[in-house]
């Protein structure tokens, strides 16, 4: 019986709900292991911030953790460590997430400290000043390592006079400068149930875990919410190549081209070209590129990155110098102008190697939680995400020919090189 | 390990799901079975699981290099040639198969060094669970029967050159190269795993070719397959693919990782503003009586540098202190910390205060049971991964302590009390007997 009775537990259910102060929530059941993991994406990243703000978002988030009207910031961590319940949050530039994983049967407990970080959080005075050195280290521990600073460099050029060129986590003079009201303004303003986004995913009952999400977060306040950030399109108008110099002895090159939002019909199909471009045994790019002779990179890998109001695929690569990163761009054209090396045969390998991507990142359910919340935060819904991963095991050689055509020709993009020879 | 522990494990192993795991909705059937060449086979059966795992571990990597990167260099190449295979051939065939191979750490991935370890080499496979038959075959034909193709190999040096270069610039790097290298002093285990630039230029074809015939043998080899197939049909198929896998490892006794690295402080300039400290000292291995308290040790000491030097001093974003136990019979206990270079001292000196204040100021009961409750929350979380739970079977059956450790350990560190985490702070975790190794612009 024992052995046999697992594959009962096993059905996966998934429903969406709008509680009556307007959380959204998705609740996916999966009764595979005795876990549930629980994440609130709150609609607050660093595109909603002002020039004077830049990097507040994930200051807050660090903040969220130090304290609120009842609790202290070692009674949060200890309740939540004495029920095995692992916790943590991210920042992105569209939105902030809160993580908490641990056993179904403390979960509730779970929700409810989680929920009095995010709402009732005091941001103690003494605690600003902590956190501000805590997260000014994380900004050094980020740039004393190439691949980060690359990314800094491309973004503030690739990106420019766009929420994306600025990092995440700001800048250090103003993180020095931030007052305690300005942040706590800022907080009220944003963490409210109506601008956030429960996902629920484990072995747990939904309209139990509905009734004690609603409970612990309270109403919403009559206020409007936010504006949506202005984010003017990226839209390079041709091909620009920027180089530019810094202190490491590495070379990285950077390619953003414009892409289709993920609620585009073709984006699917988008997401299998992308795999093709970064198949090992498909990819006519990478065959020149890193097996060559002689080879032009160490490392060369594309993204489709999916954003409020950025769609882009990024390529990233090691060449081995400025020279070859060169080559390599003129190469990127030559596959990209042509892509009638896109044959059935390889369209299906890859989408078999997307499917399991896909079901291999979301074993665990804090990895889906995560996955998740990226489509959340978009505005996306569980239906949309399931749609674009069924999608892409539809998808056709004509329909991966298609979405590269409307993405790639004409050929635009904006492509940085960064490497040796000084300070930057 | 001897019969009355062995039974404990065993024991242990059903305690130990009546703890915080006591939510387990059934025991899922392992089996363990050595083959006649010496092959140590472990099956775990998870029904329904769309997700199946294989894992190889090879034991001693180190032991049986000539030039410190011959066995990252093999790992690396497995995935360039085997068989009648090329390298684009093996990616097509893993995309076919809906498989994900992973056999080294990729340095540009965040936290990716994990599962690397200094003491075993790994072959990961993840795969849908409708293609583990061809999948499993697949796998033999990599590890059995990899070609090293000279051109490949050409490529792939050049990649470890350039990571070795960018490398020498990022402090963390520099300060765990070093401190290892001091801690293991004579054996090999202190080899640096990617290798020098040196001897990466100098290793040939041939060497890998030694190597994998040295290494890759059955009884050096712990195969691990988590499944939705039960038991014995895994096993018949691992029978048919490994059965007539032949050779007798000759690992030599490594002696010298048993002695205790000496105390000394060594500090190397990186340019930049960060600095990044290793804090450590040899522990015994995982099977001696004192590990559970030592690993306890380890989260008390994590859970107060956080609470203290992170959330109170804000000296620090990434700390913690941790546990790594070796084939040899030893561990090594370690506290590690990244900080802007201006707070070094400061930083040095509060990893000291939490080490001595393991002794000055026992931890309470309820700090026990808080920062062993939330390890099992870790424990639970990881383990939702089939490849995982496969990699902890086969660490801990390589370990010494039985693949059964991986559930009992629970039970082991709650019977850890306060009075044990201060005995063996004061036995083992003396501040001025440590090795402490320093990178960054000071």
């Amino acid at each position: 019986m024992g052995f046999f009775l697992p594959w009962l537990l096993l059905a996966v259910t998934v429903q969406e709900r709008v509680l009556p102060n307007g959380m959204r929530v998705i609740l996916k059941e999966d009764h595979s292991a005795p876990l549930v993991d629980v994440t609130v994406v709150v609609k607050s990243g660093a595109v909603y911030e002002a020039d004077s703000t830049l990097g507040m978002t994930h200051f807050l988030e660090h903040l969220l953790f130090d304290g609120t009207e009842t609790q202290t910031r070692e009674q949060i961590r200890d309740r939540f460590d004495e029920k095995g319940i692992y916790f943590n949050a991210f920042t992105r530039h569209d939105f902030t997430a809160y993580l908490i994983n641990g056993p179904a049967e403390f979960i509730d407990d779970g929700i409810r400290n989680q929920a009095d970080m995010l709402m009732h959080s005091i941001l103690p005075e003494h605690e600003l000043e902590k956190e501000r050195q805590v997260v000014i280290e994380e900004m050094h521990k980020d740039r004393a390592r190439p691949s980060e600073v690359a990314d800094e460099i491309f973004r503030s050029i690739a990106f420019a006079g766009s929420p994306y060129a600025k990092p995440v986590l700001g800048y250090e003079e103003q993180i020095l400068r931030v007052k305690r009201g300005t942040v706590y303004r800022y907080y009220k303003a944003f963490y409210r149930p109506d601008n956030m986004i429960a996902l629920v995913i484990g072995d747990f009952d939904p309209d139990h875990i509905v009734r004690v999400l609603e409970e612990a977060y309270g109403p919403s306040p009559d206020t409007p919410l936010p504006p949506p950030p202005e984010i003017p399109p990226f839209d390079p108008k041709g091909t620009q190549v920027v180089e530019r110099t810094w202190q490491f002895p590495s070379t990285y090159l950077m390619v953003a081209f414009p892409a289709l939002p993920p609620d585009d019909p073709r984006a699917p199909a988008l997401e299998v070209l992308v795999g093709l471009l970064n198949s090992e045994g498909d990819s006519p790019f990478l065959q020149r590129v890193l097996a060559g002779d002689p080879p032009l990179a160490v490392e060369a890998s594309f993204s489709y990155d999916k954003h409020l109001g950025l769609n882009v695929i990024q390529l990233t690569a090691r060449p081995n110098s400025p020279r070859d990163a060169r080559r390599i761009l003129e190469i990127l054209n030559e596959t990209l102008q042509d892509l009638s090396w896109i044959t059935p045969d390889k369209v299906r390998r890859t989408r078999t190697a997307l499917a399991a991507e896909h079901a291999f990142a979301t074993e665990s359910f804090t990895y889906e939680g995560m996955y998740l919340a990226y489509w959340v935060a978009l505005g996306g819904s569980y239906d949309l995400y399931q749609r674009f991963y069924e999608g892409i095991k539809q998808v056709t050689a004509d329909a991966v020919q298609q979405a590269g055509e409307a993405v790639f020709h004409p050929l635009r993009y904006v492509a940085v090189i960064v490497g040796p020879g000084g300070q930057r | 390990m001897n019969l009355q522990r062995r039974w404990l494990l065993g024991l242990s192993l059903v305690v130990g799901l009546l703890g915080l795991g006591c939510t387990q909705k059934a025991e899922k059937p392992i089996v363990k079975t050595v083959l006649p060449n010496g092959l140590t086979v472990i099956v775990k059966t998870v029904p329904g699981t769309q997700v199946s795992a294989v894992h190889l571990l090879v034991g001693h990597r180190m032991a049986f290099e000539k030039n410190p990167g011959e066995s990252n260099l093999v790992q690396m190449m497995l995935s360039q040639g085997a068989g009648d295979l090329d390298r684009q051939a093996i990616a097509r065939r893993l995309e076919e198969l809906g498989a994900h191979l992973k056999t080294y750490d990729n340095p540009y991935f965040p936290f990716d060094d994990y599962y690397n370890s200094r003491d075993f080499a790994y072959v990961r496979l993840k795969v849908l669970s409708e293609n583990l038959d061809p999948a499993l075959e697949f796998f033999a034909t990599l590890v059995r029967r990899p070609t090293f193709p000279e051109k490949e190999l050409e490529r792939v040096k050049a990649r470890v050159l350039a990571t070795l270069q960018e490398n020498q610039v990022i402090p963390d790097k520099v300060a765990r190269l070093r401190f290892y290298s001091l801690m293991f002093q004579g054996s090999p285990l202190a080899h640096p795993i990617l290798g020098t630039p040196e001897t990466v230029a100098q290793i040939t074809r041939d060497d890998l070719v030694r190597y994998h015939q040295a290494a890759y043998v059955p009884g050096n080899c712990i195969l691990t397959v988590v499944s939705d197939r039960p038991a014995e049909v895994v096993l018949q198929q691992v029978r048919h693919l490994f059965g007539d896998w032949s050779g007798r490892p000759q690992v030599p006794v490594d002696s010298a990782a048993l002695v205790p690295p000496e105390p000394t402080t060594v500090e190397i300039p990186v340019p930049g503003h960060r600095a990044y400290i290793y804090m450590g000292t040899k522990i015994p291995g995982l099977q001696s009586l004192d590990a559970p308290a030592l690993r306890v040790a380890a989260m008390v000491l994590s859970d107060r540098m956080a609470g203290e030097l992170r959330e109170k001093r804000g000296l620090a974003y990434r700390l913690g202190a941790f546990t790594r136990f070796y084939s040899p019979g030893v561990g090594v206990f370690a506290l590690v910390m990244g900080t802007s270079s201006n707070k070094y001292p400061e930083a040095r000196a509060g990893m000291r205060e939490m080490l001595e204040s393991l002794v000055k100021q026992p931890p309470t009961e309820q700090e026990l049971r808080r920062v062993i409750n939330a390890s099992w929350g870790s424990h639970l979380r990881y383990h939702q991964k089939k490849i995982n739970q496969a990699y902890f079977l086969s660490l801990y059956e390589y370990l010494g302590t039985g693949y059964e450790y991986d559930l009992s350990q629970i039970q082991l560190l709650r019977q850890v009390r306060p009075q044990d985490v201060v005995r063996v702070a004061k036995t083992y975790l003396k501040p001025d007997q440590m090795v402490l190794v320093a990178a960054g612009g000071f």
